[in-house]
């Protein structure tokens, strides 16, 4: 039935909702947030070195134009784009741990608890690094 | 496929797994070295954060690889992608570097 030309949902597509079990939205938030911190390291690398380099002007200014607005970090530089970082970063740290431990075969028939052990854990920790974070954070002018 | 094509793709899982072990604990060092500062942070993050650079490029454009490749596609395209990525990582290693030199070689 030609799957190549058949749209990325359609009704047989294993992404098809309908067809959507946990460890397969497991599967497809791990791609999703791994795209996010792959697009949130290049952003990190380049803000860091566009300080060296003195840049002010030009179209990379300008996206951090945009992120330094008080309605992406509330008084902060970039602090929510951080946050929101964090807690990704330890939602994806964890659940690429839980893989392994998969791949080697360890908590196969357990993988649905794990899965959401990980998902509190990620949402603790992000917690507990915010709110030992933010006291140290500029605040709003 | 070829054998060497079949190792290749077998190293390259993996390198993903390993260096996932790897960024869990860098991470982890280089978040708290560089927002919970001591006296010796910088020293510390001198010290672990080129080879964080290298290992979270190469895990971060090794997933995205992945990715593309999942969608299906001809030798040609592959080695397009691949290409490009090697292209990329190796721009934001040199941004990366660059970002760091003060940390490195302070003064």
């Amino acid at each position: 039935m030609g799957s190549k030309t058949r749209w990325l949902l359609d009704r047989s597509s294993d992404l098809n909702p309908r067809n959507m079990r946990l460890g397969m939205y497991a599967w497809v938030i791990q791609r999703l947030s791994g795209i996010y911190l792959v697009i949130f390291l290049l952003t990190h690398i380049t803000a860091i070195a566009q300080a060296n380099f003195g840049i002010t002007k030009g179209f990379q200014v300008e996206i951090f134009d945009v992120l330094r607005n008080p309605f992406w970090y509330g008084g902060s530089t970039a602090a929510i784009f951080d946050l929101i970082a964090l807690g990704i970063v330890a939602f994806h740290g964890l659940n690429g741990i839980r893989i392994v431990f998969l791949d080697l075969g360890l908590g196969v028939r357990r993988h649905r608890l794990s899965f959401w052990v990980t998902m509190l854990v990620a949402i603790a920790i992000s917690a507990y690094v915010i709110v030992l974070g933010l006291p140290m954070l500029p605040k709003a002018t | 496929m070829k054998q060497q094509k079949i190792w290749r793709s077998v190293f390259l899982w993996l390198l993903q797994r390993i260096s996932a072990a790897l960024l869990v604990v860098l991470l982890g060092v280089h978040l708290w070295a560089s927002n919970f500062a001591t006296d010796w942070a910088s020293l510390l993050r001198a010290g672990i954060d080129v080879p964080l650079l290298l290992i979270a490029l190469v895990h971060g454009l090794n997933g995205v690889r992945t990715i593309v490749l999942d969608f299906g596609m001809g030798a040609q395209a592959r080695k397009f992608v691949s290409v490009s990525l090697w292209m990329l990582g190796f721009a934001a290693f040199l941004f990366g570097m660059y970002g760091l030199w003060p940390l490195l070689f302070p003064g």
